[in-house]
């Protein structure tokens, strides 16, 4: 059983008002200008007081959740390193040479929903860069040798990861939560389907096809330029793209009717993982989608009751991260925990899963869900502090539904989160049969050797 | 605001260079923008940095357009350039008896203090390696006097404040970004981290299991990279103070006692080993008021230890680290002496970048490993102690100031097939770099081009233009992104390959290899035997065409030597043995 803290109030207490100074704000304070051209390719200016520097990110709503054919696991991620190479009239020698000679650092990534390319630099590249972008969205011609090459790159990815058992660990929670929906595997995909991209050369074609159209991007620019100038520009380097997204259809996940389990042997010694999930609200459930915002901390962040018992008094584990996981469509909402000893992680598991009925019994900590509502506003200003941050931040809340406001219109649903609405999310959706737990330990006969004995002078 | 620790951190997928690290920035919508995280990556061992608060993450403050105005005296140990002195700003000053290093106010919101010590894990003693960060962790995370360490959580937690302290070889800074609404609440919490903190048992165990798995379980089991990272500093530096990973040994660490580290603390982290750093929208009077707030802390720790050179020693050239694993890990490197003050920085500057830029693509070697060969995910060179810092992108390094510098060269993960093949590779390229194909002029304006641009990044934040202000004053300098941005431009060609063949000695550096099979791969090192590249086949298990000239430079790639002559020259330790 896990102590009750004093603080415990009932659901009707009233939570202390936020503070005054950030509440009225928007949480994303900045004047933007929206253009939508006629091809559907949407605009996004935000004048930033950053003297000489320019953040150039172009948002396209595709990632893995689009990877509904068998097999083909990976290739929105795949697809954004292709897009590095090249087009017949910049090919990749060029594309390179030109952001380098203008000092940009350019990038790229992909998750479940999204990918993003971005650069970030001088002021003075604009022009260039509205060129360069344009000409790659519209024209990308690479050969299947190319192909093949970055194929090698992808496997490479993938390597650099494999040593860390939290990999493995996502790769299962995925697929066993998730039995149809895409989200049932990572966005590196499955390691069979990575060993098998030099074959696709095919599919890749028609996965730019499909996807990378002007209704499906939106480009964001923030720092310091001139916004007239920079339409025009755009308006001419990006008139010509033509095609209508063709996405292909997403299975829909079928309700969760009982709770599943999974294990991960590891084949070297490691600190045993216990991963606790349920499937949780996509980002168009906004009210949803606000209330997982604030349920996270208030379960699993560093001030629950759980952690400070788990972590810093009994300290059967070592770390506890929550997630909230706010996904396009419904994703999974819950904790990881490193467990010191895999002989606790009965109790751990216990501990977790009896906080969860404590909260759905009604008892709600009316002063920490104020807590949690000022850390976040906070947590956000503090990131939105510099071009790049805030045209980063800007995408990827928009990938989520596809509207510019989303983050404001989710901030203000954060603010208006009651403690019983967390009371009644807990009901409805952390329920054992929605649930899926994966524990990782170490497989039998590379087990460690005991760590965590006393030391002189250690409290016993 | 968390989202997707375990998905998020993972899934995120980059066309070059890092995954955007951490649950938010990654996979994640929710969130902002690309932040930077105490422990990148789940814990960087040499980054050593250790938060309390809100989250993990480490974050800059706003970006102002002012530039640092740095230290007037001079505290650091060498002389400064003859050239600089002039240049250098006010800003610097003792209030009653505190050493301040304020840059001008900006008008952000935000507000970054560093309390910078002079003392860090060089200073462990004998024994106790890991002792510095882990007495800097207990006062940062396990409470101070007057807030137990649930409480300092539960203080710090409303208003998104992290501290985090952050151990370097030679410093030990402690610092908190705080919005201005916050600044109140978090100036006592701070002083009291540093100057009453609560050394209690139960947290002292907690925080000592924590170093001692992470050395144990994450860096010796789960992270190759950083593995191969912090195994070559310590064979770059064996009999020298940088000699042992920042993290510590875990026989060490079951070891140290309480007291040790409250000594340790009271021999570093004192008033003489002290400069408060202060930068963003922060109100006049704040000196002043941490000045009488920090007056309680000793006065006088122990001498400061002079960092002697680093001198080559050569043998064992390859150390390889014996563990089952899917691809190697592999590292390079040497220490030199090359500094900021250095006269040769702007032209070495320009070699590395060509050579190997981090995270960008128009280093030779990224060209030539993994976009001609899909060897792997990237390839990087360094010219100063390099630790990742969570998603920015650029090399910046803050808070991070050293007497001894190294070169070192980073490859990501290869196949195990390749990857003596993807070494030799490397080392070949910097031959050529030395002899046959040396930096073109247009390479060379290229690459001037690119940082001329990339540098503006390294001091947007206020946050970060502290960091440089702090680095210059413990270097005894002034200014020096500004110098090297103004000296670039007169770089030429010429004097990039002079300074490169000055500097690079190929046969001095040592290299660590992380991965299964090395009893194997110490014979064909010793006896130089073929090592042939191995492309990726398709699934009929066709090999991809290559140009035949690319096939050429294969073969001539597999005939260099790796330089190994000796048995002693190469040497094998298993897993168990590392840090322990």
């Amino acid at each position: 059983m896990l102590a009750v803290p004093l603080a415990l109030v009932l659901v009707a207490a009233p939570a202390k008002p936020p503070p005054q100074t950030l509440a009225a704000a928007k949480a994303f304070p900045f004047k933007t200008e929206t253009h939508a051209l006629p091809n559907g390719l949407r605009v996004v200016f935000i004048p930033y007081d950053s003297p000489g520097l320019v953040a150039y990110w172009t948002l396209m709503r595709v990632g893995s959740r689009n990877e509904p054919e068998k097999g083909r696991s990976g290739y929105a991620h795949f697809f954004e390193h292709m897009m590095f190479r090249g087009t017949k009239q910049h090919p990749s020698d060029d594309y390179n040479a030109t952001v380098t000679r203008l000092g940009l650092n350019t990038n790229a990534y992909t998750s479940l929903d999204m990918t993003v390319y971005h650069l970030y630099g001088p002021a003075k590249a604009l022009p260039t860069i509205i060129e360069y972008e344009a000409d790659r969205f519209q024209n990308l011609a690479y050969d299947e040798a190319q192909f093949k090459t970055e194929a090698g790159a992808i496997l490479g990815e993938y390597a650099k990861s494999a040593s860390n058992p939290e990999l493995k660990l996502a790769e299962v929670l995925q697929d066993t939560a998730f039995e149809k929906h895409t989200y049932k595997h990572t966005t590196l995909g499955f390691l069979r389907d990575i060993q098998a991209m030099p074959s696709g050369f095919d599919y890749s074609r028609e996965f730019f096809r499909r996807y990378y159209t002007p209704d499906d991007a939106t480009v964001v620019v923030c720092g310091d330029f001139d916004a007239k100038d920079a339409l025009e520009r755009i308006q001419k380097a990006y008139g010509g793209w033509r095609g209508r997204a063709d996405p292909a259809p997403i299975p829909k996940e079928p309700r969760q009717a009982k709770s599943r389990r999974a294990t991960v042997a590891w084949k070297s010694p490691t600190i045993p993982r216990l991963a606790i999930y349920w499937h949780g609200y996509g980002a168009q459930s906004l009210k949803d989608a606000a209330t997982q915002i604030v349920l996270a901390p208030y379960l699993f962040g560093k001030t629950s009751p759980l952690y400070q018992q788990l972590v810093l008094t009994k300290q059967l584990v070592d770390t506890m991260e929550g997630d909230d996981g706010v996904q396009r469509d419904p994703s999974l909402f819950g904790v990881l925990l490193r467990v010191k000893d895999e002989r606790n992680l009965k109790a751990t598991e216990h501990a977790v899963v009896s906080d969860v009925s404590n909260l759905a019994r009604g008892r709600v900590d009316a002063s920490r869900v104020s807590a949690i509502k000022s850390n976040v506003r906070y947590e956000n200003i503090k990131q939105l502090d510099k071009p790049d941050a805030i045209a980063d931040t800007l995408a990827r809340y928009t990938a989520l539904t596809g509207e510019l406001d989303y983050v404001n219109a989710l901030y203000r649903e954060v603010d208006a989160v009651r403690p019983e609405d967390l009371v009644s999310f807990t009901k409805k959706a952390l329920l054992d049969a929605n649930r899926t737990t994966i524990t990782l330990t170490t497989a039998a006969g590379n087990k460690p050797r005991p760590v965590a004995r006393s030391g002189k002078g250690g409290a016993k | 605001m968390k989202a997707l620790a375990l998905l998020g951190a993972l899934l995120a997928a980059c066309s070059h260079g890092e995954a955007r690290p951490g649950p938010i920035t990654a996979a994640a919508p929710t969130g902002a923008g690309p932040a930077e995280k105490a422990n990148p990556d789940g814990g960087s061992p040499g980054d050593s940095a250790t938060a309390t608060g809100a989250s993990a993450k480490e974050r800059t403050a706003s970006g102002g357009a002012q530039e640092p105005r740095v230290a007037g005296d001079e505290i650091g140990r060498g002389s400064p350039p003859a050239s600089t002195s002039q240049e250098r700003g006010p800003g610097k000053e003792k209030i009653k008896g505190v050493e301040f290093l304020a840059l001008p106010p900006s008008d952000k919101p935000l507000v970054t203090i560093a309390l910078r010590f002079k003392g860090g894990a060089a200073d462990d003693p004998a024994g106790n390696a890991g002792a510095t960060l882990l007495a800097a962790r207990i006062m940062s995370e396990g409470g101070t006097k007057s807030l137990d360490a649930k409480q300092l959580q539960q203080a710090l937690f409303p208003i998104a404040t992290d501290i985090v302290a952050r151990v370097d070889k030679e410093e030990t800074t402690f610092f908190a970004i705080v919005h201005k609404d916050n600044l109140d609440k978090l100036v006592p919490i701070l002083v009291d981290v540093v100057g009453n903190p609560r050394w209690e048992a139960r947290e002292f165990v907690r925080l000592r299991d924590a170093q001692v798995l992470d050395v144990s379980r994450r860096l010796r089991q789960g992270d190759d990279e950083n593995l191969g990272k912090e195994a070559l500093g310590e064979l770059m530096y064996r009999d020298h103070p940088y000699g042992r990973t920042s993290v510590g040994h875990v026989s060490d660490l079951h070891s140290i006692t309480l007291e040790d580290l409250q000594q340790q603390a009271e021999d570093l982290f004192t008033l003489d080993r002290l400069t408060v750093g202060i930068s963003g929208g922060y109100p006049k009077d704040l000196p002043d008021r941490l000045a009488t707030a920090l007056d309680a802390l000793p006065n006088r720790g122990a001498a400061v230890a002079q960092i002697p050179p680093a001198r080559p020693n050569p043998h064992p050239r390859f150390r390889l680290v014996e563990k089952p694993a899917e691809a190697t890990a592999i590292s390079c490197g040497m220490p030199w002496a090359l500094s900021h003050k250095d006269p040769d920085w702007p032209a070495i500057s320009v070699a590395r970048s060509a050579i190997g830029e981090h995270r960008q693509f128009n280093g030779r070697l990224m060209q030539r490993l993994r976009e001609q060969r899909g060897l792997n995910y990237g390839d990087y060179a360094y010219i100063e102690h390099f630790q990742q810092q969570g998603g920015d992108a650029s090399t910046a390094q803050n808070f991070r100031a050293r007497h001894q510098q190294d070169f070192t060269i980073w490859l990501r993960p290869v196949q195990n097939e390749n990857r003596l093949f993807a070494l030799r590779a490397a080392l070949y390229e910097i031959q050529r770099s030395l002899r046959e194909e040396p930096f073109s002029p247009e390479e060379v304006e290229q690459t001037k081009g690119f940082l001329d641009g990339y540098l503006l990044l390294y001091d947007q934040t206020d946050a970060r233009k502290l960091g440089y202000a702090l680095d210059d004053d413990f270097l005894g300098m002034g200014k020096f992104l500004e110098q090297w941005r103004a000296s670039l431009r007169s770089v030429t060609a010429d004097q990039v390959n002079a300074a490169w063949r000055k500097w690079m000695k190929p046969e001095e550096l040592q290299c660590v290899l992380v991965g299964p099979g090395m009893e194997e791969a110490k014979k064909t090192i010793l006896a130089d035997a073929g090592t042939p590249m191995h492309y990726q086949k398709d699934a009929q298990g066709n090999v991809p065409q290559k140009p035949a000239a690319l096939l050429e430079t294969d073969r001539a790639v597999d005939r260099t030597s790796f330089g190994a002559k000796d048995p002693q020259d190469v040497e094998i330790l298993p897993i168990d043995k590392m840090f322990e």
